[in-house]
């Protein structure tokens, strides 16, 4: 253990620490730029230099280890003059436009520079002008500031996985770029904005918006995914003008995925819903909360008397808060509602009954790094859940050897072995592989898969993660039970990757018809979906059209209702058969908690006012339950509110049976494709996953659809081509080739405008030539 | 004098290039007589440390005693480089070892990979030198086929594949660790050390780097043994060393001499001066080392420790003689302009401090110098000395510095009247 003194303190390090370390831990501050604990240490920006004993040279603190008997200052003459020469350097090419420049008040370099300059420069040249790069919509780039650190690189290096940014040049005339002017795409890129020491790299929505230093900060989570990252949302006045990562080591180290940080732009989309509409003459017209609140109540009171309770389905979107989701079934509960759900994106509810009590990964996320082999069924956790992902990443940095069974193989940002079989039968490879786990002999072409079933067989305690594709698979039940013989056979763990914000909470809290808070089997419960019919519906922050894997049925589960009523934020995409509408507060603007894929209890605080006359969801519901003569739910704040879901749900355990027994499952024949149809695969991407990040201008991206490239061949298409279904409109899209589409499908992606139209993906459709108009 | 001796000593043999001449006049007997005496690597090391042999790419740091940092036991390759970019103004004795010794070069490389335990080894040749490459390639594929190379070297218990590496035309990709980050395909810049190439170099492997001339001194070593090569030279300073000679001289051109040789000689061997003109400055050992006063060369002996002790550096041999024709201005601010753009860029003080020497020094040059000039380039060049990864930025300013303490007036001159002291040429 090497001693050292730094400024005349002592201390014992451990071997392999660096002095910049060490000062840290004494809390002697050193300047530096290019320094980020999380990434590669370039020693390139020279600031940290410290003075020490016997070195002529000045060292770099980020990158000289301790050695035994070093003696550092700080502070001394060498080391403040290494400091001074150094920023001057820095400075004489910055263009000192601090007042334009939107870093300013949040700027390493102006601190260090007012800490640690010398405030004469003898520079009088002219300075270097650096050529602007368009790289896209999320981060404004001004080049001139840029001081080479190079943090934005190794960050695309060796956190997002992908080098879309780097150094060209040499000397004075090295700058950073990206390849050929393309734009950045990594769904990690928003980061390199808060990693850049200058204003090079800045936020693009946020430009020019406000001066850092007038920003309220309130510490809240970010609802689009469950990692459950903490964020800093920042606002000024009524608007949140941008959402931040908040360090949690635990959770989101220090990252947020561009969804998670740009989806507020949303908030103010045109069509947020500010006040309660009421359908007059077919139109839906501005109404007083009083008017539209009775006009709920009565509408469904009516579907009750005519119909009975269970004519009403009531929806909730699994981004509400713990709160909204426990309010939520106890209100409709309570009327006798049988259909609770939240669960849009699933088709398949047979296998039910084996579900586990929520969606848990059944480990920390940090444990995740330290996996040696793990199997990723029908997983996609680089856009679903980015931030798990990340983890993943590093275990597969630590050696780990990650493999992916999925319909359709997609971008992973590590390696990773996949298998996708050409001929769509994915069922029959977890099949497969759960015989040749209990020794079956492998065939000739099943190379692939007999490697996995080894690499499973001769790992101890291989891990196995469900994620959104296998709930949205047609046939998750059989899906899911085959995954479950896998993990059998191959003596394997399962965790879940849960599929949405709030998942776990919607489980826990009973926003299934099957289950109530804690669990509790509700008997005799069939499970319904859009097929069954219903007279009423209830739609809380969901958009049945965008956020269903059945569109088609869900537009006509709709006609036949009598009564629809909405709660939302959103107007734009109500369905017309909506006669109530009820403004909702958003995460951003209300108080709540949410239970992350750990089972981690979080909770937010509101950060700015709703807009217009948007109110809590809680507050909301409560209100509603009043109305409908629903007693026992009259909480006075959100603090009585928890304690009840708390009381409701009891402990919780953090590690789950990802399976109870599963019942029953009758063999279900596929129904034959007419001839010349492709069949309809597809997944919500990245940024239309939910109504907020669908609204966020800077995340959309133009909806491109795939098809394996001999189909594509076969048929003749281009890189353009419509899609055509019997009794729909005429779809255009462009196509991309990708090989791990199986034969005779086409990818779709789904919550985009395209995939409305086109009724989802119950059924088939044919493509032609987009120019030719002619179907094949 | 043992002139020509060890590295270029078949420089005048016609087809001196080829196997069959090297092995006529020697070659390969090294590396023979090590399999038939059975002399072990740790053998060969330690007459590498008598040798005194010291790195000939610039630092002159002892051979043998980079070559024991070796670790031994370790698993996985072991990689051997030979760092043939030869990028410093002034230097060109690498491209003749290539040119008319390449198997000298090949048969020191598979020397040191068997002292190392390297199994494979790359020769990093600057991208320019076409002619070279080509021997050096053809002179690898004879080396194969005369099973000198690849498995089983001689029927031995020893293999070592070795390739050519071109590269593209960066002076730094000359600093060892910026060659291994070019050949591993990345931009070629320094790493920081630690760690050091002997523990993690190319591909974060142990690496042992050395120069032409090192490698191409080793089998001379081995044959006629440490103390004969220590004895060319002087004491710390062992053997012959090639001089590139240019500048003001009538025979510019590289001369090996022993170490130890005084400057008045070697010039002499140059052809001298041009008649009629005096010494003014020397550049010892390439533009990275600080230029000395004529008179003081003329006292030094060439040798590390003799240069050194004048206040420079042996460097590369590369010897820049400098005759009263010349305006110094001229020279160091065409200096400036070469190290503002072979900078890699990575370092603040070198990336914005190399240009802000050239544009002071470019002023000066044209005409329009300021009178806090002076202060100010010796003030910046203080501030980027000792203060980066790597040695190119002390490279940079040491030209500017060394010249104005010696020729301070000229400087003076330049800013007072716009105009050099020296020479014919009016600044614009
Ligand atoms: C900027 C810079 C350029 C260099 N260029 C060369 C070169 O072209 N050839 C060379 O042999 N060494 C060069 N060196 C020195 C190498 O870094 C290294 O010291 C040398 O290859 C070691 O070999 P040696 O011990 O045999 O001298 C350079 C060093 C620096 C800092
Ligand atoms: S000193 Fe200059 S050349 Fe050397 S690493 Fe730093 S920037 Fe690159
Ligand atoms: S912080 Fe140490 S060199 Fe940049």
């Amino acid at each position: 253990m090497p001693h050292i003194e730094i400024d005349g303190r002592e201390l014992d390090v451990a071997a392999g620490t660096t002095i910049l370390e060490a000062a840290r831990q004494l809390g002697i501050y050193i300047p530096v730029f290019c320094y980020h604990p999380k990434l590669s240490i370039a020693a390139n920006c020279r600031m940290c230099l410290v003075d020490v004993e016997k070195q002529w040279k000045p060292l770099p603190a980020c990158a000289t280890p301790c050695a035994d008997g070093m003696k550092i200052q700080t502070r001394s003459a060498k080391a403040k003059a290494a400091q001074q020469g150094v920023l001057e350097f820095l400075l004489i090419n910055h263009p000192l436009d601090c007042p334009v420049c939107d870093q300013g008040g949040e700027c390493p370099l102006q601190d260090i520079t007012m800490g640690y300059a010398n405030p004469h420069s003898f520079y009088q040249e002219e300075k270097r002008v650096v050529a602007d790069k368009d790289i896209g919509p999320l981060i404004a780039t001004e080049m001139t500031r840029c001081i080479q650190c190079t943090r934005c690189v190794r960050f695309g290096q060796e956190i997002a996985g992908v080098m879309e940014l780097g150094v060209v040049g040499r000397g004075e005339k090295e700058a950073i770029s990206t390849y050929v002017s393309k734009a950045v795409s990594s769904e990690l890129s928003g980061n390199m904005i808060d990693l850049c020491p200058v204003g090079a790299l800045t936020s693009k929505p946020f430009r020019y918006k406000a001066r850092s230093w007038e920003l309220k900060h309130t510490p809240s989570l970010c609802p689009h995914c469950s990692t459950g990252c903490n964020t800093d949302v920042q606002s000024l006045g009524k608007d949140v003008l941008r959402v931040l990562p908040r360090a949690n080591e635990s959770v989101n180290e220090e990252w947020i995925c561009d969804k998670g940080r740009f989806a507020y732009a949303g908030l103010s989309a045109e069509d947020r819903g500010l006040t309660p509409l009421l359908r007059v003459n077919g139109r839906l017209q501005a109404a007083s909360w009083g008017e539209a609140l009775q006009a709920a109540a009565g509408g469904l009171e009516s579907v009750v008397r005519k119909h009975g309770p269970e004519a009403i389905a009531a929806l909730i979107s699994p981004e509400s808060s713990n709160e909204e989701l426990f309010l939520f079934q106890a209100l409709f509960r309570a009327l006798g509602v049988t259909h609770i759900e939240h669960r849009l994106r699933q088709t398949d509810f047979r296998a039910d009954a084996a579900m586990p009590l929520y969606p848990a990964l059944n480990m920390s996320l940090e444990d995740l790094e330290r996996e040696r082999t793990i199997l990723l069924c029908h997983a996609f956790p680089r856009e679903q859940q980015p931030l798990t992902n990340h983890r993943l990443r590093k275990a597969a940095l630590a050696g780990a050897t990650i493999y992916a069974i999925d319909t359709v193989l997609r971008p992973f940002n590590f390696p990773v072995q996949g298998l996708c079989p050409e001929t769509g039968d994915d069922l029959g490879t977890y099949r497969r592989l759960e015989e040749l786990l209990q020794g079956a002999t492998a065939r000739a072409e099943e190379g692939a898969l007999a490697r996995l079933a080894t690499a499973l067989r001769e790992t101890e305690d291989p891990l196995l993660l469900i994620g959104n594709d296998a709930l949205q698979h047609p046939q998750a039940a059989e899906l899911l039970r085959a995954i479950q013989g896998v993990a059998t056979a191959a003596g394997a763990r399962l965790g879940w990757l849960a599929n949405a914000g709030n998942a776990a909470g919607a489980w826990l809290l009973g926003c299934v018809p099957h289950r109530r808070p804690g669990g509790e089997t509700v008997p005799g419960q069939r499970t319904p979906s859009w097929s069954t019919a219903h007279k009423a519906f209830v739609l809380y922050g969901v958009e049945p059209e965008y956020d269903s894997l059945a569109v088609e049925a869900a537009q006509q589960a709709l006609q036949e209702a009598e009564f629809v009523l909405a709660l939302g934020h959103f107007t734009g995409n109500l369905p017309e058969q909506v006669q109530v509408f009820l403004p909702l507060a958003s995460w951003a603007e209300s108080a709540g908690s949410f239970i992350n894929n750990e089972g981690r209890l979080q909770s937010y605080r509101a950060a700015v006012k709703p807009a217009g006359e948007a109110r809590p969801g809680w507050k909301v519901l409560r209100v509603l339950a009043d109305h409908l003569g629903v007693a026992g739910l009259a909480f006075n704040d959100l603090d009585e509110v928890q304690s009840a879901w708390q009381g409701a749900l009891g402990d919780f355990p953090l590690d789950v049976p990802a399976f109870a027994a599963f019942p029953e499952l009758a063999p279900e024949a596929a129904a034959p494709l007419p001839e010349g149809h492709l069949r309809l695969l597809g997944d919500w991407t990245i940024y239309t996953a939910d109504p907020l990040v669908r609204r966020a201008a800077p995340l959309r991206r133009p909806a491109v659809c795939r098809m394996h490239p001999q189909d594509l061949q076969a048929r003749g298409l281009g890189s353009v081509i419509e899609l055509r279904r019997a009794g729909r409109p005429v779809v255009t899209l462009p196509v991309q080739a990708d090989a791990s589409v199986p034969r005779g499908c086409l990818w779709l992606p789904l919550g985009t405008a395209e995939s409305v139209a086109l009724g989802g993906l119950q059924s088939s459709c044919t493509v032609g030539r987009a120019s030719s108009r002619q179907a094949i | 004098m043992y002139v020509n001796g060890v590295t270029l000593k078949n420089r005048g043999i016609p087809d001196s290039h080829r196997l069959s001449v090297y092995e006529s006049t020697g070659g390969y007997q090294a590396l023979r007589k090590i399999f038939s005496e059975q002399v072990t690597p740790e053998q060969v090391i330690a007459e590498m440390k008598t040798s005194a042999l010291r790195g000939r790419g610039g630092a002159g740091f002892p051979t043998g005693l980079k070559w024991s940092f070796m670790p031994k036991g370790v698993s996985g390759t072991k990689y051997l480089l030979c760092n043939a970019d030869e990028g410093e103004p002034g230097t060109c004795k690498d491209r003749d070892i290539m040119r008319y010794e390449p198997h000298r070069l090949i048969e020191g490389m598979i020397i040191g990979a068997y002292a190392m335990g390297a199994r494979a080894g790359y020769i990093f040749i600057r991208g320019e030198f076409i002619e070279p490459i080509r021997r050096v390639e053809a002179a690898l594929e004879e080396a194969y086929a005369a099973g000198f190379l690849g498995e089983r070297i001689l029927g031995q218990d020893f293999s070592f594949d070795l390739y050519v590496y071109r590269g593209a035309g960066a002076y730094i990709c000359g600093e060892e660790t910026a060659l291994m980050e070019a050949l591993e395909g990345k931009k070629g810049q320094p790493r920081f050390k630690p760690p050091f190439p002997a523990s993690y170099g190319l591909y974060g492997r142990p690496t042992t780097i050395n120069n032409v001339e090192t490698f191409a001194s080793v089998p001379d070593i081995i044959v006629h043994g440490g103390q004969w090569f220590l004895e060319l030279g002087k004491a710390n300073n062992g053997g012959t060393k090639i001089f590139s000679v240019t500048g003001h001289v009538q025979r510019p051109g590289n001369y090996e001499v022993p170490m130890g040789t005084p400057f008045p000689e070697l010039l002499e061997m140059a052809g001298g001066l041009r008649p009629g003109r005096s010494l003014k400055a020397v550049i010892p050992g390439g533009t990275s080392t600080a230029m000395l006063a004529g008179d003081t060369m003329m006292d030094c002996t060439m040798d590390y420790d003799s240069i050194a002790k004048a206040g420079s550096a042996l460097g590369a041999g590369s010897v820049i003689v400098i005759d009263d024709s010349v305006c110094i201005v001229r020279v160091v601010e065409r200096i400036a302009r070469f190290y503002m753009h072979e900078s890699c860029g990575q370092c603040t003080p070198c990336r914005e401090g190399m240009g802000w020497l050239w544009r002071v020094m470019h002023r000066i040059e044209n005409g329009q110098g300021r009178a806090q000039d002076i202060e100010l380039l010796l003030n910046v060049g203080s501030r980027i000395e000792g203060r980066t990864i790597c040695a190119l930025a002390d490279g940079g300013v040491a030209p500017v510095v060394s010249s104005i303490k010696l020729f301070r007036e000229e400087y003076e001159h330049h800013i007072r009247h716009g105009q050099c002291l020296v020479g014919q040429r009016r600044a614009a």
